[in-house]
């Protein structure tokens, strides 16, 4: 057998190839230098084709620097918001996901943050596993390393979003009404209620990976942002009940009652309001004290 | 198994190396087969037993109906044919036939809990491929009845029945074309059937046709699936601007999936040693609904053309009869792509326009001193090529819409929509959109990559689809930074119309010149693999989610 193309194939795909590596590093040297001084291009608001793709890679590449984690569904986006959010802390939010994929994500990773904050709320939603599995393959993890402009984070339709989005304002008013919380509750009428079987299987999940991580030294910890008028439905009165009894031998927040933390919806913050909540987080489990995050600004003074 | 998945990019170079290890070379078909099936039955075990099924039936039927001193070998014939019609219209069409016979009252109205068996059956998937396995079937069939010297068979040379069985086993299952064609004709495949030898593989027009091939499907197609993804029953709350984005998207979006997937279909098969027919010729240039025919979809017109246009009449039984033979036939090519009543509107669509074509081209044959004759034959010189190409893509793309659309009724409602006069809701997605659309007629600039570049077209393009774009992207830039200025857009569409109108026969008249074009076409052989290098990039850099192919589904 000829293992050999011809001579001028050689040459031909000597050309492809050439070009095709020369750009690809070409174009990673370019994107990773312009970084620094264009901001917007790792921005959060980003292409919802790739929102929880990035998420997922930013907390790949970054999370040996992460000492805290907050993982959730896209109610943790604002928690807190960037630009305010500390350079130790990261924001696992994953759209149509929640805290389970948030912890598979680090035990599979190995990773080992001080503390875990997992957003309770939205358990239930389950693990993209095979997003988990494209963004987990070494094959995937070696190429992004070698050229970082093919992570997802990095591809042009992506940026262009980005771009185009402009960069969020910290200061954006408080939306005068309470958008949609009616709508929220309308979605939990009073005969919903959660589904044994999933409660069943992403407690046994949750617990899997949580165990994981105490073992490694974490400190996990549940809560839930949820509105006071949203957490009164059966609905979550009835997912709590089981979700603390079923994790009992964690650590549970008290559910929140202050009506000063603004929604957008009831259930989504907005920026302002997730700093807010983010500082109550930290005082309330003494990460603020303790120095792991230390000098937090004042939310009023913001 | 996906061509596009990561499984599929580490299984088939092993399969390239094994299948040229092999120490016999006649065991490659036997690995063909094989890995065709296993293919196939990974991801699709439910109905492996029924592909089986197909191909030693096939194998069988067409065997008998191959051997000229057979009395019953038209019986043969026939009932290769009608079983893999019945085989098809059980899997494919059952939801659709019960679901219109219901309100007709020819069955109970309890029938689905009454016969749980009918449930049951409904709710059988449909297995994907099955449209294109059994067309393979039915052509081999007809093939092997009507001139079995072509495969192989006749009095001189008579091909064993096991060799001629793994050859449709083959055939059959062979998994560059098993789910979404190109439909290949035994006539042209089985004659290529030999032992295969590393040194032959054509690795310059492999490559070419890989990288174009995945470039369009998962830089363009699977981009344009996010962005036109409101189509499903989310288009409502939409303003015109998005609607249009939608509509131009998805004409963009289901050429470069269908016409990606087949070009990877084809360098898989080159790489295998095997010749697949061309698809796709740069559809949306078409001048007329019969040259788009020809271009789009090829391998499916010229089986419909041949297994259904000539048996029915083709245009030998009068113009009344042609008119209709041609309604009919894409009425069903319509139905053959999916089993809804949509698609045979969209089937009709083109085949009504098929007729009108053909109508007024006879009509003015017919008539030759008729003002309006004069007319149809002014419309259709090289001087309207332009019109006439914009005039049949519109046609085309608003098709889509049937067959992308839940209903007609939603057509008829997206098409109000475009008209409306709401305030604008461009964003950034739909640029995007307009982006990707823009790649896929820059695309058309190039001829059919695994056929070369065809400079008349390139020059015809470049001269009458430049402005066009530019046009359009002064359109996209004013979208960008949301600038809409209605007098700037008038401005720019008269420049352009200005532009025809000069140009036309300027363009027209330079066209002819030969040495230009042979040291322009040396130039584009010298920088082609400098832009497949950027086409690789790209389909790292820029690819969309992973999507099934739209075709699988049929």
């Amino acid at each position: 057998m000829h293992l050999f193309i011809s001579n001028s194939s050689h040459r031909y795909f000597a050309k492809v190839f050439g070009v095709f590596l020369l750009l690809s590093w070409a174009t990673s040297a370019i994107l990773m230098r312009m970084i620094p001084s264009h901001p917007w291009m790792i921005k959060d608001k980003q292409y919802m084709l790739f929102w929880k793709d990035s998420v997922i890679e930013r907390y790949i590449r970054e999370y040996r620097s992460k000492p805290i984690v907050i993982t959730g569904s896209s109610i943790c986006q604002e928690i807190p918001p960037e630009g305010l959010r500390p350079t130790n802390v990261a924001t696992i939010y994953l759209f149509g996901s929640g805290g389970q994929m948030g912890l598979e994500l680090m035990d599979r990773i190995g990773a080992a943050p001080k503390i875990v904050l997992v957003e309770a709320t939205m358990l239930l939603q389950g693990v993209d596993q095979d997003l988990l599995d494209e963004e987990l393959r070494p094959w995937t993890l070696w190429w992004h390393r070698i050229f970082p402009a093919f992570s997802k984070e990095m591809r042009p339709t992506n940026l262009y979003c980005k771009w185009a989005y402009g960069i969020p304002q910290l200061d954006t008013p408080r939306p005068a009404t309470k958008a949609d919380i009616l709508s929220w509750v309308a979605r939990y009428p009073d005969c919903a209620e959660p589904d044994p079987t999933k409660m069943e299987q992403a407690l046994a999940k949750t617990r899997h990976a949580a165990d994981h991580l105490r073992s490694r030294g974490s400190r996990v910890i549940f809560f839930t942002p949820l509105s006071p008028e949203l957490m009164k439905r059966p609905y979550f009165i009835k997912l709590f009940a089981t979700l603390r009894a079923g994790l009992q031998d964690y650590e549970w927040l008290p559910t929140n009652t202050d009506k000063s933390y603004y929604w957008t919806d009831g259930i989504h913050f907005y920026s302002k309001s997730g700093y807010r909540f983010f500082v109550h987080l930290m005082k309330t489990i003494g990460a603020d004290s303790s120095g792991v995050v230390p000098n937090l600004p004042d939310p009023d003074n913001i | 198994m996906l061509f596009t998945s990561f499984r599929f990019a580490v299984a088939f170079p092993l399969i390239l190396i094994i299948y040229y290890l092999l120490p016999r070379r006649n065991w490659q078909v036997v690995f063909l087969v094989i890995v065709g099936m296993l293919m196939y039955g990974i991801e699709n075990w439910q109905f492996f037993l029924l592909l089986s099924f197909s191909a030693v039936f096939t194998g069988v039927t067409s065997y008998l109906a191959s051997q000229p001193e057979r009395p019953t070998r038209r019986g043969w014939l026939v009932t290769g044919v009608v079983t893999s019609l019945i085989i098809l219209i059980f899997f494919k069409y059952k939801g659709l036939i019960f679901s219109s016979l219901a309100p007709l009252n020819f069955l109970p109205k309890d029938w689905t809990s009454a016969h749980q068996v009918c449930a049951a059956i409904l709710l059988l998937p449909l297995p994907v491929g099955i449209s294109f396995y059994t067309f393979h079937a039915i052509s081999l069939l007809v093939d092997a009845h009507r001139r079995p010297g072509i495969l192989g068979f006749d009095r001189m040379a008579r091909v064993s029945f096991p060799e001629h069985f793994l050859k449709t086993f083959l055939y059959i299952t062979f998994f560059p074309q098993l789910v979404a064609g190109p439909i290949v004709k035994g006539a042209s495949f089985y004659p290529q059937i030999s032992p295969k030898k590393w040194r032959d593989i054509p690795w310059i027009p492999a490559a070419r046709a890989l990288i174009w091939g995945y470039f369009l499907k998962m830089v363009i197609a699977d981009n344009l699936q996010e962005l036109t993804a409101p189509l499903d029953g989310k288009w409502h709350s939409s303003p015109a601007d998005a609607c249009w984005a939608m509509m131009l998207g998805y004409s963009a979006q289901i050429f470069a999936d269908f016409a990606g997937y087949s070009l990877i279909a084809l360098g898989l098969a080159k790489l295998l040693g095997y010749e697949l027919p061309q698809n796709f010729n740069m559809p949306y240039i078409s001048a007329s609904f019969s040259d788009f025919w020809r271009r789009w979809h090829m391998s499916l017109s010229l089986w419909l053309r041949e297994y259904l246009y000539y048996p029915l009449g083709g245009n030998r039984k009068g113009r009344l009869r042609t008119y209709f033979n041609l309604m009919i036939v894409m009425f069903l090519g319509g139905l053959w792509h999916g089993p809804a009543w949509r698609f045979a509107i969209w089937g009709l669509w083109h085949g009504a326009a098929l007729a009108c074509e053909k109508m007024l081209k006879d009509f003015a044959e017919r008539h030759p001193d008729l003002l309006f004759s004069k007319l149809i034959e002014a419309v259709r010189t090289p001087l309207f090529k332009p019109l006439r190409v914009l005039f049949v893509f519109s046609f085309i793309t608003v098709g889509w819409l049937f067959f992308r659309l839940e209903s007609t009724a939603q057509v008829w409602e997206f098409l109000g929509k475009l008209l409306d006069h709401g305030p604008s809701g461009c964003s950034a997605v739909h640029t995007l959109t307009y982006i990707f659309f823009f790649m896929v007629i820059l695309f058309h600039f190039l001829k059919d990559p695994a056929l070369g570049i065809n400079l008349r077209e390139l020059y015809f393009l470049g001269y009458s689809a430049t402005p066009l774009l530019l046009g359009m992207m002064i359109q996209g830039f004013q979208y960008l930074t949301m600038s809409r200025s209605k007098t700037l857009s008038l401005i720019v569409w008269l420049v352009i119309l200005l532009y025809y109108a000069l140009a036309s026969p300027l363009g027209l008249g330079l066209r002819g010149n030969d040495d230009a074009r042979h040291k322009f076409e040396a130039y584009i052989g010298r920088i082609e693999p400098y832009l497949l290098g950027v086409l690789l990039f790209l389909i790292f850099f820029s690819p969309g989610k992973q999507n099934a192919f739209i075709y699988f589904q049929f």
